[in-house]
């Protein structure tokens, strides 16, 4: 059984009542009436019912928690059919949530067809796909370095433990006797701590029936989703890649093949911010008046997405209105990673000094020479994107924990629109370990803030599906960094660190040295390494040296 | 800038007034007409 608390204004009946529902596996931090909440208060004045149901196996409701699999996604397609029966119903429901309450929005209306009565979802700060909660292509996400929070740490672990441990508060018959029953088994704790907290997780069985973006094409309830570029709990691309997998539905044929219609809504916000801005609100009570009580308020009609850009001062004062994600015009633009050392080697120093003249660039043309293509670090398990900007060796000799290169200034404002590349050649001394490249802007004054970053667990270089090891052998690894709305400033520099682990954002890898191919190496497929960004407008235009 | 003593009373009596309601909110009836009710919804995977 699935607890669900339900609030709602009588006088609205004759005319049928649509339902907002939350299905949330932490209502206990709710108790005790969980519809008596900022949603409930703002629509049921309006004629809307509030429904706010606890996810299977947590507080008032039976079972086990499952993890986003499959029987809870059947629980929450049970719920919202339900919720649509009712008398009062007119047989519309919306779900909405923030956090794994956005996810289980996701997660039913990826079922389609099985749950027509799901009009319409607004996933805040989402999970789309389970895997990628926890892991950065093979990489465990572990803490934020930037301040002190949890970045997905936490689960399974603190719904193993906690939230499909307690109790519900209100003893409810054979319901509350089943729940503390089902409170004592296993529930699959085991399998969910292995899948979880693997060194080599494998996109097993157990992640495909956890992956909703996969389903993404078979959604039919209209969708706006809500995120903050910078939430690093819920990545943020777990809301951009659910928006571009999402079809949308062709209104001239016959055949429905995807949503009414979707948008997006992107701010500079963390975890909790997915929604700031003053236009957030309007919109949302539009939306869910066009889609569950059929008023024509042209919200379909309008740009289907609004971002909140960011520069090297912070976040954009106001909003775009796009038409599309990535923004129009997009390109993608490339640069290589050069590397020279003017100095010979000083004789019994392995690392030279500082102004010794290694210099790292990214440049508009490969490196089609053997002279300077290979260049070498040491990743001790112990860097972290900080210290490796920090540290005062990267600019003028070897970046003994990662390397760094920079461009020329550039010569005009120049916005990126999603996610960098870096297409990497390397050849790594221990089988396991991580390749984290951070892209930054480099102001005048030499001082640089992170920009994207990209996790890649080198097993998984040839895709998720099963872990690869390999030594000490040149191989390709490609790293798709997590996507930002960022404008560079005209005079400022793209910077680049190429760096293994990135201690505290994720669990280290395997520690060992790390050569990156800076041009030419022998059984390469590839000329060196190379950034690719994807720039509106498609141009890097550069200031001459 | 100084303030006579009426305007420090009414002051006072604003925010008498103020911590009363915040403390007096959460026990508030439901906004007059609404109903609450809790639903038990069968599904597999639970009993």
């Amino acid at each position: 059984m699935i607890r669900v608390e339900v609030r709602r204004d009588p006088s609205f009946d004759a005319a049928k009542q649509p339902v907002i529902l939350t299905y949330s596996p932490d209502n206990s931090l709710s108790e005790p009436e969980t519809a008596d909440d900022s949603v409930g208060n703002r629509y049921v004045p309006r004629g809307y019912a509030r429904a706010v149901a606890d996810v299977l196996g947590t507080r008032g409701s039976t079972g086990c928690w499952d993890y986003g699999g499959a029987d809870e996604q059947q629980s929450g397609v049970d719920v919202v059919k339900y919720l649509a029966a009712l008398p009062w119903s007119n047989g519309k429901v919306a779900m909405i949530g923030g956090s794994y309450n956005g996810t289980t929005a996701t997660m039913v209306a990826a079922r389609g067809d099985a749950v027509p009565e799901l009009k319409a979802i607004v996933p805040i700060a989402g999970i789309s796909r389970w895997y990628g909660y926890a892991y950065g292509n093979g990489a465990r996400y572990f803490l934020n370095s930037q301040s002190a929070t949890d970045e997905g740490f936490d689960t399974p672990l603190a719904f193993d433990v906690g939230f499909a441990k307690t109790v519900a508060a209100d003893p409810m018959g054979q319901a509350f006797a089943d729940t503390v029953r089902a409170r004592a088994a296993e529930c699959g704790a085991v399998e969910h701590t292995e899948e979880g907290y693997s060194r080599n997780p494998d996109y097993d069985g157990f992640w495909l029936e956890r992956d909703y973006r996969k389903d993404a094409a078979d959604i039919r309830a209209a969708v706006l989703i809500a995120h903050g570029w910078q939430d690093y709990n819920v990545k943020q691309e777990e809301g951009t890649t659910l928006f571009e997998a999402i079809r949308v539905d062709n209104p001239s044929t016959s055949a429905v093949e995807g949503a009414p219609f979707k948008k997006l809504y992107l701010t500079q916000g963390t975890h909790s911010g997915g929604t700031r801005g003053d236009r957030w609100q309007p919109l949302l009570d539009r939306f869910l008046a066009a889609t569950l009580t059929g008023e024509d308020n042209g919200v379909e009609r309008e740009p289907v997405v609004l971002t909140q850009g960011r520069t090297f001062a912070g976040a954009d004062p106001t909003f775009r209105s796009e038409a599309s994600y990535p923004a129009p015009g997009t390109k993608e633009a490339n640069l290589w990673l050069r590397r020279t050392f003017d100095t010979d080697e000083i004789p019994g120093v392995t690392l030279p000094p500082p102004g010794t003249g290694e210099t790292g660039a990214l440049s508009s043309k490969p490196n089609n020479t053997t002279t300077d293509n290979v260049f070498t670090y040491v990743d001790t398990g112990l860097a972290t994107e900080e210290v490796s900007n920090r540290d005062p060796l990267n600019e003028f000799g070897h970046g003994y924990y990662s390397l760094y290169y920079k461009s020329l200034p550039l010569a005009a404002d120049t916005r990126i629109s999603g996610s960098a590349v870096l297409d990497a050649v390397v050849r790594n001394s221990t089988a396991g370990q991580h390749l984290t490249p951070v892209l930054l802007d480099v102001a005048p004054n030499g001082t640089a803030k992170t920009v994207e970053r990209g996790f890649l667990h080198l097993s998984y270089r040839n895709g998720l599906a099963r872990s690869q090891p390999t030594a000490g052998e040149w191989i390709d690894a490609d790293v798709e960094l997590l996507p930002q709305d960022y404008t560079f400033k005209a005079g400022h520099r793209i910077g680049l660190l190429v760096q293994s682990s990135n201690t505290v954002w994720a669990v280290p890898g395997a520690v060992g040295t790390m050569n990156i191919a800076n041009g030419r190496v022998p059984d390469a497929t590839r000329v060196g390494s190379k950034l690719t960004l994807p720039v509106v407008g498609g141009e890097l235009r550069f200031t001459k040296p | 800038m100084t303030s006579s003593p009426r305007s420090a009373r009414r002051r006072l009596s604003l925010l008498l007034a103020a911590v009363c309601a915040v403390t007096l909110l959460p026990a508030l009836p439901a906004a007059a007409g609404e109903t609450y009710e809790v639903h038990h919804v069968p599904t597999v995977g639970a009993r």
